[in-house]
């Protein structure tokens, strides 16, 4: 594998961390910032900033098992079982984050009674963008599973 | 295995040591001990070739079938 591409995709990834460090703290202000607007949600600022940092470091963790499955990459093991570990902490880490992001739009449409149109309209985009990542992902697990066991059989030939 | 592999017998025949014919083939020792072991599981049509070229010999003097059980 070029190491020229991994290297600029390590840059780029050590930059959307850093991005998402950010998005943690302005979780934490637009949700304080609305407590101040709308005082009838202030119970509602800690339990929601909680829930969106806790969607942004499932998204981290992603990012950091990314960045594990790239240096297999590039020093070759990435055709071991491993690598597949990796790929199911990324799974669980998007059904995570999507269930967070659903359950939170769901909690203040249904059980508090706010929020507008645009609500509704994230739940759908969480539930249908998170299953489809989810089950992108099961797919590529399962091709780089039979990658191994190719690897490994094809290791057997002399 | 119902695949035997007569390599030693072949070696014995020619006086050649592992390590040369390893060599020879392009294979490494371990993997020449494998073949003489009975436990590969596949060979390369190459490295039955260059087997062959080696040891002066075809894949039939080498190879053999042995009903199991």
């Amino acid at each position: 594998m070029r190491s020229a591409v991994i290297l600029w995709l390590r840059f780029l990834l050590v930059g959307i961390l850093a991005g998402s460090l950010l998005g943690q703290v302005l979780v934490v202000l637009i949700a304080q910032a609305n407590g101040r607007e709308m005082p009838e949600v202030e119970h509602l600022v800690v339990p929601y900033a909680i829930a969106g940092i806790a969607a942004i470091v499932c998204f981290q963790v992603a990012v950091g098992c990314i960045w594990a499955l790239l240096a297999m990459v590039e020093s070759g093991r990435i055709y071991s079982t491993r690598a597949l570990r990796w790929v199911e902490a990324i799974i669980w880490c998007g059904g995570t984050a999507a269930g967070i992001v659903v359950a939170t739009a769901g909690h203040l449409l249904f059980l508090e009674r706010l929020g507008g149109p645009g609500v509704p309209l994230g739940i759908m985009v969480a539930l249908v963008t998170g299953s489809a990542f989810v089950l992108l992902m099961v797919v590529m697990r399962g091709l780089l599973a039979t990658a191994i066991a190719d690897r490994a059989e094809l290791a057997e030939v002399i | 295995m119902a695949i035997v592999v007569d390599l030693d017998v072949m070696l014995a025949r020619q006086k050649m040591p592992v390590g040369a014919f390893a060599s020879a083939v392009g294979i490494s020792p371990a993997n020449v001990a494998v073949l003489k072991n009975g436990r590969a599981k596949a060979i390369r049509f190459t490295t039955l070739e260059r087997i062959c070229e080696v040891l002066d010999c075809q894949p039939g003097d080498i190879l053999r079938w042995e009903p199991e059980g």
